[in-house]
């Protein structure tokens, strides 16, 4: 199951990082973004080298371990991202909830916990980093209103693993059901 | 006949949770408040996690669940 589900994120992985590699060329030929060539070039090799080591890894099966690493590296990845494009007002903010929708409906509330921990260590790491002026509290309401979101994915994402356990019992059911009528209308022997 | 069972959590040992998940609550609420350096909100997990567990045990006594 996870070797699936795994599989499934490399494929997303890729499109996604098309999209991304995609945008900020876009934006550094307008001027909107001030990143040099050797940071999106050395960006994108990077994810380039650990979506093929990830698909190598899963040709063999899928250890436990490998959801924890691919989600912490694509969300050191977007920080790295973010830190390039322009910190706490760059426009790829919104690729944390890609990798924190895309995980909390696949694994569930632990995992919704897992994601919002490290985006609120890398996002606090960023902001120390390159510390902004002025006020803080607009980056706290952004940090909560993640928690917010992710505790709410992850809350769907049980309901949504509770009916698929309930649907599964049903169809075994169904499927004994059938089985002794099929045994009954054959008759006695 | 059932033999008793001692309660697994206690009307005071539920509000001693319910007054640190509001301490925690309100630590976090200063920090954001009047932080001035990013690296407060590197605590935020510690005592978000220890919110909502101190919420969840409090809402759970309520309920009589224990």
């Amino acid at each position: 199951m996870e070797q699936q589900i795994e599989r499934s994120k490399v494929v997303v992985r890729w499109i996604v990082g098309a999209a991304l590699v995609g945008a900020v060329v876009v934006l550094k030929g307008r001027g909107e973004v001030a990143v040099g060539w050797p940071v999106v070039i050395g960006l994108t090799a990077l994810l380039a080298a650990l979506n093929l080591t990830y698909w190598a890894i899963l040709r063999r099966g899928a250890p436990r371990w490998l959801k924890y690493l691919t989600t912490a590296t694509d969300l050191a990845l977007i920080s790295a991202l973010i830190a390039f494009t322009g910190g706490r007002s760059s426009v790829f903010f919104f690729a944390y909830f890609i990798v924190l929708v895309s995980n909390s409906f696949r694994y569930g509330m632990g995992m919704a916990l897992y994601v919002a921990t490290g985006f609120n260590l890398l996002y606090a790491g960023l902001l120390a980093a390159a510390p902004p002026e002025g006020d803080l509290t607009i980056e706290a309401v952004k940090i909560f209103a993640f928690w917010g979101i992710a505790l709410y994915a992850g809350y769907l994402a049980m309901r949504f693993q509770r009916q698929a356990r309930i649907l599964q019992s049903y169809e075994e059911v169904i499927a004994a059901l059938r089985h002794e009528v099929a045994e009954l209308r054959r008759g006695p022997r | 006949m059932r033999a008793h069972r001692a309660p697994v959590l206690t009307g005071r040992g539920a509000g001693a949770i319910a007054l640190a998940g509001l301490l925690l609550l309100a630590v976090l609420v200063g920090i954001a408040w009047r932080a001035t350096s990013a690296l407060w909100f590197l605590v935020f997990p510690v005592l978000l996690l220890g919110l909502l567990a101190a919420a969840g045990m409090a809402v759970l006594w309520i309920l009589r669940h224990f």
